[in-house]
């Protein structure tokens, strides 16, 4: 696949899931709806619009990661839909939710004598396994990957995709950062429609000074007020 | 000017250094033993490549291993290059630790801790990162170095890659019945299943002109480089193998590549049913029905997850530099789909014609590589 032409990827929606509520934003407009919890906010976004096998499965960190990429792509009229997605792809930041599931699954080993391990607790003890979920759900086939640096984990996020587009890997790609309560998503986009010619260099500057997802929730539901124009801008 | 990869360093199931990995599977010596079984599980198997001389239980079996790849690292690049640093459970034996004694320090286990740690050990500044996709995480890692030095950001890249054989991964392949009762047999007709191994291994990604000067020894140019994602399966690949087919096709776009011009392909050779039969259907869309020699090394050092990526891509280089690719070890009678790919003996190759590696893990993620000689 070669990038079509040298338009700069833009990102044009983002969807996020709280403890008590989920939303998305989309440049002019941000909605956000209170949910009981992650289970019901999955079952809006997601059952409702198209089948899932196994989800009974799916640890709530997961369930979080499939509601933020759903709601970032409804945000940006691409969801729900059953296409595929070939050149979409999903970044992944955040080692919250690994970690306890690494401890759940040898936790019931341990309990169970050490006779049996349980497989699908295992297979969602790989820093990918969340993203790997929404990216079978959300048929998205671009690259898949967990990155974090640490430092600035979404300006991270935001570099790496951006050069994944700009290199012709994929020509969207959606941007996840987890913690243990918060999971946002934003969506790069680098396809004409999408691409907006200006640098996203203004969003990596402001994002390198995130502390966590919440800051970057913040972020975009501010820039429909247009509080954030003058940081914006510097 | 494609990046470089420049100098390594790797600890196997044969022993220390790369050399000793090469030399054991031209040789058609498998580095999986029986070995003490953990606990008191009962796993399908009692095999796993090890590497010699560290104790079973050692506390931090990956610092063991890291030690001598550190040690034998260039020590004169400067201390700003970026280090990226690829795996799929890091520490996890620090977790199975935390868990049994209940003390609740899980985030010791963390691959960011690793990272901080690897930061101290090796001096570097630069900016550290992560990478982790399941099986093919050091070839991810491999390309993101590549992607940093193309695009200018970085001069000169550190990659490490690195899984241990754990407790914790042992039990998990076991219930996913992904491991064989014997030592791995990749694309043999019989092969029913992978056997767990570990390594640790480390290059460095380089711009040309920082190599140039003749004080590092290139291995290999990066040509091009794919990723993509199945989008099908948790743990089992795509039946049709388009997801890899996508990878591989992507990969020699960008390295302006046609599948004529490969010399070889180093495969990702799992020895379960499902993953090579896929490799295989991969292979045969994108190169025709004429075979490209082909080999895994998983028969050898077996499946070494986090690592595998980075040892291949590394051998892939030294079969390069030798024009000679080693025999698929543990491998007796090649599946249908596979014969006159993969072979028992050492096959000649010509060694100024690109080579491609591929990688592909859990999740459905796959990750393919283009490499060159260096003239």
């Amino acid at each position: 696949m070669t990038k079509p032409d040298s338009s700069v990827p833009a990102m044009i929606s983002a969807g996020w899931v709280r403890p008590r509520s989920g939303g998305h934003w989309t440049g002019d407009a941000c909605d956000e709806a209170p949910v009981a919890d992650v289970n019901e906010l999955f079952t809006k976004e997601i059952l409702n619009h198209t089948n899932v096998k196994n989800h009974g499965r799916f640890p709530d960190g997961t369930r979080a990661v499939c509601s933020a990429c759903a709601l970032a792509l409804k945000g940006a009229g691409l969801w729900p839909g059953d296409q595929k997605r070939p050149n979409t792809g999903l970044l992944i930041a955040g080692y919250d939710h690994t970690l306890m599931q690494n401890c759940s699954f040898f936790q019931d080993y341990i309990d169970n004598d050490r006779i049996i391990a349980r497989g699908q607790l295992f297979i969602y003890t790989l820093p990918t396994s969340a993203v790997a979920e929404a990216a079978i759900l959300l048929k998205a086939e671009g690259p898949l990957l967990f990155e974090e640096s640490g430092k600035a984990p979404f300006a991270n996020l935001l570099n790496v995709g951006e050069g994944l587009i700009n290199s012709g890997q994929a020509e969207r790609m959606m941007l996840v950062w987890q913690n243990t309560e918060t999971t946002l998503c934003g969506l790069l986009d680098g396809t004409s429609a999408g691409a907006s010619g200006n640098s996203n260099q203004h969003l990596i500057t402001i994002a390198q000074k995130w502390n966590n997802p919440v800051d970057g929730i913040d972020f975009f539901r501010d820039q429909t007020s247009g509080r954030n124009e003058k940081e914006r801008t510097t | 000017m494609n990046p470089l990869i420049v100098a390594c360093s790797a600890n196997t199931p044969y022993g220390p250094g790369l050399r000793k990995c090469w030399e054991g599977l031209m040789a058609g010596r498998s580095g999986i033993r029986s070995v003490e079984r953990f606990g008191e599980g009962q796993f399908i198997s009692d095999y796993a490549a090890l590497v010699p001389d560290i104790p079973m239980k050692t506390g931090n079996r990956l610092m063991e291993l890291l030690g001598p790849v550190l040690e034998n690292l260039p020590n004169s690049l400067p201390p700003e290059i970026p280090l990226f640093l690829a795996t799929t459970t890091g520490q996890i034996d620090l977790l199975e630790q935390s868990v049994e004694k209940g003390s609740g320090q899980i985030e010791s286990s963390s691959p960011l801790r690793l990272l901080g740690e690897l930061r101290q050990l090796t001096g570097i500044r630069g900016p550290a990162r992560v990478v982790s996709c399941a099986c093919a995480s050091s070839t991810a890692a491999v390309a993101r170095a590549a992607s940093e030095v193309q695009a200018g950001h970085a001069e000169t890249a550190l990659v490490v890659g690195c899984d241990a054989v754990s407790e914790f991964v042992y039990a998990g392949f076991s219930t996913l019945m992904a491991m064989s009762p014997q030592p791995a047999r990749p694309f043999d007709r019989d092969r029913d299943g992978l056997t767990v191994g570990e390594a640790a291994a480390a290059t460095f990604v380089m711009n040309p002109s920082q190599a140039g000067a003749g004080k590092y020894q290139p291995l290999a140019e990066v040509l091009g480089w794919g990723y993509t994602n199945d989008a099908n399966h948790m743990t089992g690949p795509s039946r049709d193998g388009k997801g890899l087919k996508r990878a591989i096709e992507i990969a020699l776009d960008m390295a302006a590549c046609a599948p004529e011009d490969i010399a070889f392909v180093n495969a990702h050779g799992t020895g379960t049913v499902y993953n090579d039969a896929m490799e295989m259907k991969a292979l045969r869309q994108v190169f025709g029905d004429n075979p490209k020699p082909a080999y895994s090394i998983k028969g050898g050092t077996g499946h070494t997850m986090g690592a595998a990526g980075l040892l291949e891509i590394l051998l892939t280089a030294e079969s390069l530099k030798e024009a000679i690719i080693p025999p698929t070890v543990g491998m007796d009678e090649p599946d249908e789909q596979a014969q006159g790919w993969v072979k028992t003996e050492p096959v000649s190759v010509p060694a100024n014609r690109p080579a491609l590696s591929v990688n592909s893990g859990f999740g459905g993620v796959n990750v393919a590589v283009v490499l060159q000689k260096t003239p």
